[in-house]
């Protein structure tokens, strides 16, 4: 049989093989856990920071990447569901090997997923759980060095500014609680209850609810019957704009103000017109009122052109494109893809981190792993389907430094 | 005061949706001592075929009753072909075989219909449009909406239509006798195959009903909102005493005001230990009290004329 190739192919063809091997090692991506509720009445929060979180990674990798690798994201949906974070958290941290985390959007599924990353030593920054617990679930003495990192406002800052909201800049005096009953409403109710006993003010009614209860009038009913002014609350899109649709229902009317998720895609589709008005503290509010925001805001809607040119959910999305930029800069510090390497890299960045929510000068310490500090988010307001600013001090003095 | 008339009047609006869902279980049950577990899907698949064609309509600029209307007279034939086809594919073949079988069957045919809604409605809220301007009424301070008026005046017109269909008709007595005794219905001339088809077309047509009216009242649609409806109806279907059909509507009516009073007053009972949130817990423990104290429900006895 004749030779299909001429002699002096094979030892080109070799060289070509070791080349290509050589270049591929050269840039072996970086591989960084992505994870998320993508589906379901979390997914505009999930699918909003994954979103963010792409076009973050795309930036960079089109600047040449980390270290002269690219970044590959390993993205999994976890429903919002623990048991499935879990699981992911086990595949990623010992199938995949990821050098990082970004993700969570539930304070449920952050606690317990967390502890494979801590154990594994591998930083996990979480871009959208709120519960201040998430953040202190690995504290010194019993663990030497916290893993786990947020770029969200945690539940005591948002608590705080709610109970501002309502008892001193509105001035009422009696406030109904409603929350729903997973670890985010429960945790949250409990710190809207301890910002509101240092104001020194009781809920005349505190109610719960479930995930996916779709009859708010009884716990409204209560509220109404207990005299209450104002409506505070801490619960999800869905539940939230069965809420508001429950005043309606009942011809009550009194302002909803609550923690951020006020600010989701499905309460304001959900309730139309009864969500007008509602208020809740936002570290995003989707304005182009700074080059870098203007910057941002046009490249997502320009990917991933959402429904009526909003954001399904702004807040997650611009901590989803900022926590990779802070991760980026920790590796590119550390220069290594080492955890520990990275997680003492992040607790002093040496180079200012210009994002979208605000410019992040030293974000973390080893012993605050809060980006967010309470001087950061605003107060939004729902108008006209869309979240705008409540105050204009605020919109003219868009970035507040930690 | 006020406040215990108003949980009444929200209690039997939400029960009259529940009483329209368990006559779909009774009447099938009837006729074939079967529990349909699947029929709650219908009437998911009812909420979301009126909500994406009143979505589709929602610009043209029609009245709003004429937008719900239209998708209703859409969302029912659609859930009529469903009811047969489930009939003929997942419980016919299956009529002689253990009883067990449809059961698991059912169970089998409720996930299957969940997923296919997933693919087709993906798995995301899809919020009812802002097509109905709602007038609500004061009543001594209690507050009604016209919505609700629609909701319980459809439900009690539908039901009296179907009692009067079982109870003076020929079809009607064909069901009957069906339920009695199939073997001499048939001999009688009863061609029972397609009475039992009948029946479950007419209980799907009750679940599109059901399903538009969830929809507008709660404004949205999700493809699991059949699950957790389709197990309340049952519960009513069993506290009413089922196979009966009076007992459905009664057993819907008291399950919705127990379970709005329970979300009401619980924690007041309960001194704050259970909260309203457990007021599907409590439909439950209704269920469990009926089957032990009185295991053939409210209205049903021992032999009881069935259907």
């Amino acid at each position: 049989m004749r030779n299909l190739f001429p002699k002096w192919a094979t030892p080109l063809l070799m060289t070509a093989l070791v080349a290509f091997s050589l270049s591929a090692a050269a840039a072996d991506p970086i591989k960084i856990g992505l994870s998320g509720p993508f589906t379901g009445g979390s997914s505009p929060m999930g699918i909003s920071m994954r979103d963010g979180v792409r076009l973050a990674a795309d930036e960079i990798n089109k600047a040449g990447g980390v270290l002269g690798r690219p970044i590959q994201l390993i993205e999994r949906d976890d429903e919002a569901k623990n048991e499935r974070g879990v699981q992911i958290a086990q595949e990623l941290v010992n199938k995949e090997k990821v050098v990082a985390d970004l993700g969570f959007i539930n304070t449920g599924v952050s606690l317990a997923s967390q502890r494979f990353y801590q154990e594994a030593k591998i930083p996990v920054l979480n871009n959208v759980s709120t519960g201040s617990a998430v953040t202190k679930q690995f504290l010194p003495p019993e663990f030497a060095d916290n893993y786990i990192f947020r770029t969200s406002a945690n539940d005591t800052i948002q608590s705080a500014m709610i109970v501002e909201e309502a008892i001193v800049k509105r001035k009422f005096t009696k406030v109904a609680i409603l929350a729903d009953s997973t670890n985010y409403g429960q945790l949250g109710r409990e710190d809207l209850e301890k910002a509101l006993a240092s104001r020194g003010v009781t809920a005349v009614a505190v109610e719960k609810f479930n995930i996916k209860d779709t009859d708010m009038t009884s716990q409204l009913l209560k509220a109404k019957e207990a005299g209450a002014q104002i409506i505070l609350t801490y619960a999800i899109g869905p539940e939230l704009a069965q809420i508001a649709n429950g005043m309606a229902k009942l011809g009550w009317k009194v302002p909803m103000v609550g923690s951020w998720t006020l600010s989701m895609g499905n309460f304001i589709d959900n309730a139309g017109a009864n969500s007008e008005g509602a208020r809740m503290p936002q570290t995003f509010i989707q304005e182009p009122n700074t080059p870098k925001r203007k910057a941002f805001i046009d490249a997502y809607l320009k990917a991933y052109n959402p429904a009526n040119g909003r954001i399904p959910s702004p807040v997650s999305a611009a901590q989803g494109y900022d926590s990779v930029y802070l991760l980026a800069a920790a590796i590119n510090q550390a220069g290594s893809t080492d955890g520990a390497k990275i997680r003492a890299a992040l607790e002093n960045l040496n180079k200012k981190v210009d994002g979208v929510v605000t410019s992040y000068d030293h974000p973390y310490t080893h012993d605050n792993h809060e980006a967010i500090a309470p001087n950061v988010p605003v107060i939004g307001e729902v108008k006209g389907g869309h979240v705008v600013y409540a105050y204009d001090e605020d919109k003219k003095n868009p970035v507040h430094i930690k | 005061m006020e406040t215990f008339l108003q949980q009444l009047v929200n209690g039997l609006t939400l029960g009259s949706i529940y009483a329209l869902v368990a006559l779909g279980y009774t009447m099938v049950y009837g006729i074939l001592e079967l529990i349909n577990f699947a029929h709650g899907e219908v009437v998911m698949v009812g909420a979301l075929v009126a909500l994406s064609v009143i979505g589709a309509l929602s610009h043209l600029g029609l009245p709003g009753p004429v937008v719900l209307l239209l998708g209703l007279t859409v969302a029912a034939p659609v859930c009529m072909a469903l009811g047969f086809v489930i009939e003929r594919v997942a419980y016919r073949p299956l009529r002689r075989a253990p009883k067990l079988a449809p059961l698991i069957t059912a169970i089998g045919l409720s996930i299957s219909l969940q997923q296919i809604a997933a693919l087709i409605w993906g798995r995301n809220y899809i919020s009812f449009p802002a097509v109905l301007s709602i007038d609500s009424y004061n009543l001594g301070g209690v507050i009604i909406t016209s919505l609700q008026l629609t909701i319980m005046g459809l439900a009690a017109l539908i039901m009296a239509g179907l009692l009067m269909l079982v109870q003076k008709t020929s079809l009607g007595r064909a069901m009957r006798a069906t339920a009695q005794n199939p073997a001499v219905a048939q001999l009688m001339g009863v061609n029972t195959d397609q009475i039992i088809s009948f029946t479950f077309v007419i209980g799907s047509a009750l679940a599109a009903v059901a399903g538009v009216m969830v929809a507008a009242y709660y404004s949205v649609g999700n493809y699991t909102m059949g699950f957790m409806l389709g197990l309340k109806a049952f519960t009513a279907a069993v506290l009413g005493g089922i196979g009966h059909l009076k007992g459905a509507m009664l057993g819907g009516l008291l399950l919705g005001v127990v379970e709005a009073l329970a979300a009401g007053y619980m924690g007041d009972f309960t001194g704050g230990v259970f909260g309203s949130n457990y007021k599907d817990v409590f439909a439950f423990l209704v269920l469990i009290a009926v089957l032990v104290f009185h295991p053939n429900g409210l209205l049903g006895s021992r032999a009881r004329e069935k259907v």
